[in-house]
């Protein structure tokens, strides 16, 4: 709908409302007073609709509930034909009569974007169109109003059927079902709410609150009008006030929009205080938008490839698709994208309020944006880091396992062969002899190859997990070792590489360097932490920049974010400590 | 109480067990080249014994080990790997089975292991 024809409805509105005033007046009503408390909600109703639907329609240009809220207008209006002195306007002026009422249900099923969405929706506007149809043809078919002079010109042309009682039973039963349609009506409207986000139900709370009240005055009268209830006049006159007050209802949801521009003051003030946009900004919008869901995705650079989205710590992260429930909008800087705002679809609604929230915002989204391209290429760094870690573990492995199936298999069918050998030259005991040694020889070969294979990777590791491996590492040691305790957890391959190294370098040093005569090991997790402790009763004074193993090892367990140190005071001992990460 | 099935995917170890083994009195009646194999195997010669190789190509010597145990005729078995006992702890606490590194294979070491089942008379003989 393009501003220009919106300027013309708008002009036709008010010539509608003008007229609407002044009908009872122009068309000379000479059938009965007039009723000036009716007459003036139901003008107050027609005029309130339009007026708000047209500023609808203005604010939102992507909605057309503005032009539903328009046609509920009309729609009343179109009651006021009946006014005219003449049969047949009466006639279709009051088979218009309750014709308002589906295309409310329908502002109400459809609010705020003017579109029916689900299935279970048009469901719902269906039935109200077509109840509304049914039931006013039913009646209007069997109308037959009497009126006493002066006015027994006026009769209904469209009642042909029946006679008046039956249109008296069928405006009692009809009646009924009516009130049946609202409440499915409102039913629809109070499960959206219940189903919405904050934001969502902020917009939606209007409609929660005036539509409840104008149901409830609207069964009332539905009812009392066929005859269920008495005091209809008196139920008319003050029911049609909150049905003429409810798009003010609307209003208050567009009038919300400035409400938030306040809250976008605020933003400018709470940002200016904290310290370090990044880790804020999320809280900071989340606050002031009513949308705890919101988050901010930052456009970076090409690091290694194409530009991609990351999350305010660095990491990687999607925009969502559309249709997945969630709205987008970008944040552009010379026509290009740098962020955008993940949020609840609600705020959508509300353009005007996400715009002025970005406009604020600006700085602190490209500071934030600084931080995350920079969090994202350290990431970047680390997980490279770490898949070095791994692939050197990927290849001892590999190098283990063609050991063991190479030259370990080839060897011991040599040792086989030997003490075969041996065992046939019993008549040669000079042969026996050398092949005796041969064959320990060969068993002190393969012996150390194991050794070999063992230190590149122990497969008990692979195997059994962590606390096995650990477990045969300290028998080995060649220091006295115990392990106090070790979890019987399995965890990811890094993880249990790295703590395995960790216990046998540090077991190697204690027996090497530190001279020490015990060492006690104890693995243990505590929340997502693995906690590596090894003491030993050695000379200390232990180095990490001297060389040691124990550098290679800083870097294993800093590759899988983890921490580790030393603590080795000359004459004192060694305490060797390393916390992994070991979350799922 | 000396027949016996040797089960590994190297040749070159069948062939030399099968000698040792024969040597010190026992009769190889079968030998599979993997676990699917073996267990067929074990089925259709009833052995006293299973010489079992821990990793095979197809399955895990210690799952080939629930399976075999799993139905009768449910023969003895000793492990065996080119790896030593340390390597696989963990799993022969948890299973009891006995275990010999490949190097220290003889019949006698064999017996040993299968304790009263290897005498005529034995317990479960």
């Amino acid at each position: 709908m393009s501003r220009r024809s919106l300027i013309l409805i708008g002009l036709a509105g008010l010539a509608i409302v003008i007229l609407s005033v002044a009908a009872p007046y122009l068309t000379v009503h000479d059938y009965g007073p007039v009723d000036i408390p009716v007459d003036l909600t139901g003008n107050l109703a027609t005029a309130s609709f339009l007026a708000v639907g047209w500023v609808a329609a203005w604010r939102r240009p992507q909605s057309r509930i503005g032009l539903l809220m328009m046609a509920v207008g009309l729609a009343w209006f179109a009651i006021r034909v009946s006014w005219i002195p003449d049969a047949l306007a009466f006639s279709v002026g009051s088979a218009l009569t309750d014709i308002w009422m589906p295309v409310l249900a329908h502002v109400y099923v459809s609010f705020p974007s003017g579109r029916l969405r689900q299935r279970r929706d048009r469901l719902v506007v269906a039935l109200a169109y077509g109840w509304a149809l049914a039931a006013q043809l039913a009646y209007t078919l069997t109308w037959h109003p009497v009126f006493s002079r002066p006015y027994a010109w006026i009769h209904n042309v469209f009642g042909v059927l029946g006679t008046q009682h039956i249109n008296d039973e069928i405006a009692r039963v009809t009646s009924v079902a009516t009130v049946a349609v609202v409440a499915v009506v409102l039913g629809t409207v109070i499960s959206h709410w219940r189903r919405a986000t904050p934001p969502g139900r902020r917009v939606l709370a209007p409609l929660v609150w005036s539509g409840v009240p104008t149901a409830a005055w609207f069964a009332a009268q539905q009812l009392s009008g066929a005859g269920w209830l008495g005091g209809a006049t008196m139920l008319n006159a003050v029911g049609l006030a909150p049905a003429a007050a409810l798009p003010f209802g609307f209003l208050i949801g567009l009038l919300r929009t400035r409400l938030g521009r306040q809250a976008v003051g605020d933003l400018v003030v709470e940002l200016g205080r904290r310290a370090a946009p990044a880790e804020h900004l999320d809280a900071a919008l989340a606050q002031v938008l009513g949308d705890p869901t919101i988050r901010v995705l930052y456009r970076v650079g090409p690091a290694s490839g194409g530009t991609r989205y990351v999350d305010a710590s660095g990491q990687a992260a999607q925009l969502p698709q559309a249709g997945s429930g969630q709205g987008v909008t970008t944040v552009d800087q010379e026509g290009e994208p740098v962020a955008a705002l993940v949020h609840d679809p609600a705020l959508t609604d509300e353009p005007e309020l996400l715009e002025a929230t970005v406009a604020a915002a600006r700085l602190a989204i490209d500071n934030a944006r600084l931080q995350a391209e920079v969090r994202a290429q350290l990431e970047e760094v680390r997980a490279s880091r770490a898949r070095i870690v791994r692939a050197g573990d990927v290849e001892r492995q590999r190098i283990e396992r063609n050991l063991h199936d190479g030259a370990q298999q080839r060897l011991l069918a040599l040792s086989f062969a030997l003490r075969m050998a041996e065992s046939r030259a019993d008549g040669d005991a000079e042969l026996k002899a050398a092949l005796g040694d041969a064959a320990n020889e060969l068993k002190d070969a393969l012996s150390e190859l194991r050794e070999l294979a063992q230190g590149l990777h122990p497969a008990v590791l692979t195997r059994s997990g962590l606390a096995a491996a650990v477990g045969a590492a300290v028998r080995r040691a060649s220091v006295p070792a115990e392990l106090a305790e070790a979890p019987e957890e399995r965890y990811l391959p890094d993880v249990e590489a790295a703590a395995y190294y960790v216990v046998s370098e540090a077991l190697a040093n204690a027996g090497k360097h530190a001279s020490a005569t015990v060492a006690r090991v104890s693995i243990r997790q505590s929340g997502d932490v693995l906690r590596i402790e090894v003491v030993d009763d050695g000379v200390g004074g232990a180095d990490t920049a001297a060389g040691s193993g124990l550098i290679g090892l800083a870097d294993r367990v800093a590759a899988l974010g983890g921490t580790i140190s030393v603590v080795s005071p000359a004459g004192a001992g060694t305490v060797v400590t390393a916390e992994l990460p070991c979350g799922a | 109480m000396n027949r016996i099935v040797i089960v590994d995917d190297h040749a070159g170890f069948r062939a030399w067990a099968r000698a040792v083994l024969a040597a010190d009195g026992f009769s190889i009646v079968g030998e599979a080249v993997d676990g699917a194999s073996a267990v067929g195997e074990v089925r259709a010669v009833q052995p006293d014994v299973v010489l079992l190789d821990v990793q095979l190509p197809d399955a895990d010597g210690f799952d080939v080990a629930d399976m075999l145990l799993a139905a009768p005729p449910r023969p003895a078995i000793i492990l065996t790997s080119s790896r030593d006992a340390a390597a696989y702890e963990a799993d022969l606490a948890r299973t009891g089975l006995p275990f010999v590194a490949k190097e220290d294979l003889s019949g006698s070491a064999v017996r040993m292991l299968m304790g009263g089942r290897a005498c005529p008379g034995g317990p479960l003989s």
